[in-house]
C-alpha cells in the first residue's frame, strides 16, 4: 500500500463503516486516479477538508438518533436519582432551583457529574470511533447501511 | 415530488446524461461542462452518488479492477433520465426568465 493510499484510508475512517462498505473502494479508486492525473503523492487540503466534513455529516446522520436516546436516558436517570434521593417535587423543581431555597450539596453535583460523564462516554464513541464500540454495546448501523 | 436537487448533484446528473461514466470521468466531465470553473471534490461526488443511488436516480453499471483499483461505472436509471430532463428545463426556464427580467429592467431604466 502506498503512502497516498494510507493517507486516504485514514481520512476515510471519518465515515461510518456502512458508508465505507458502500463507497470506500470506489472513492479510493477515484481519488488515486485524480492524484495520478495531477502527479500528486499526497491528498490536497481541499480533499482532506471534504472527507472530514462529509465523514462527520455521515456519522451524525447515522448515529445522532442513538446519541439522543442516550442523552434522554441520562436525563431520566438523573431525574429518578433526584426523586429517590431528595424526594424532589417536579412541579416545583424549577421554582426551587430559581429561588435557591434548597442547596443540594456536593452529593447532588457529584451524581449529576458522573451521570453526565457516562452519557457523554456512551454518545461520543458513536460520533468519533469505529464499529467495535457499537458492536460491544449491541448497536450497529449495519442493517441500516445494507438497506440503502 | 422529490426534493430539490443541489448544484453539485445536478452537475453529476448532467455528466451522466452523456452516458455511463466512472468516478474520475464524472469529475473530469463536470470540469469540462463548467469550463473549468467547478472542480468536484471526490467527497462531494460520492456524497451525491450515494444519495442518487438511494433515490434510484443512478445505478452501478459495472465494476472492474484497473491497476489494482476499483473502477465503478455509474449510469442514469430511467427515472434518473426523466429527472435530468425536468431539472434541466426548470433551470433553463429560470435562467431565461432572469434574462427577460433584466431586459425589461434595462428598458424601463432608459
Amino acid at each position: 500500500m502506498t503512502d497516498l493510499e494510507t493517507a486516504y484510508r485514514r481520512l476515510l475512517a471519518w465515515y461510518t463503516p456502512a458508508w465505507r462498505r458502500r463507497n470506500g473502494q470506489a472513492i479510493m479508486g477515484t481519488m488515486l486516479d485524480a492524484a495520478d492525473a495531477d502527479g500528486r503523492h499526497a491528498p490536497t487540503l481541499a480533499e482532506r477538508q471534504g472527507l472530514v466534513r462529509r465523514g462527520l455529516i455521515d456519522r451524525i446522520q447515522a448515529y445522532l438518533p442513538v446519541a439522543l436516546v442516550f442523552c434522554a436516558a441520562g436525563v431520566l436517570i438523573e431525574a429518578l436519582v433526584a426523586k429517590v434521593q431528595w424526594g424532589v417535587n417536579f412541579n416545583s423543581l424549577v421554582i426551587v432551583t430559581l429561588t435557591q431555597t434548597v442547596e443540594p450539596g456536593w452529593v447532588f453535583y457529584l451524581i449529576h457529574g458522573v451521570v453526565a460523564l457516562i452519557c457523554v462516554a456512551l454518545a461520543l464513541p458513536m460520533i468519533v470511533r469505529r464499529r467495535r464500540v457499537l458492536r460491544r454495546i449491541g448497536l450497529s448501523s449495519d442493517s441500516r447501511g445494507a438497506q440503502q | 415530488m422529490a426534493s430539490e436537487i443541489r448544484e453539485a448533484t445536478f452537475m453529476v446528473l448532467s455528466a451522466l446524461a452523456g452516458g455511463p461514466a466512472h468516478g474520475y470521468a464524472i469529475m473530469h466531465q463536470v470540469e469540462e461542462l463548467t469550463g473549468g470553473d467547478v472542480t468536484l471534490k471526490a467527497s462531494t461526488l460520492y456524497a451525491a452518488l450515494d444519495r442518487l443511488g438511494a433515490d434510484q436516480l443512478v445505478e452501478v453499471l459495472n465494476e472492474s479492477i484497473v491497476q489494482g483499483r476499483l473502477r465503478r461505472t455509474y449510469q442514469l436509471t430511467d427515472s434518473g433520465s426523466r429527472r435530468v430532463v425536468t431539472e434541466a428545463r426548470r433551470r433553463r426556464d429560470l435562467a431565461q426568465q432572469t434574462l427577460t427580467r433584466l431586459g425589461m429592467a434595462m428598458v424601463a431604466a432608459s
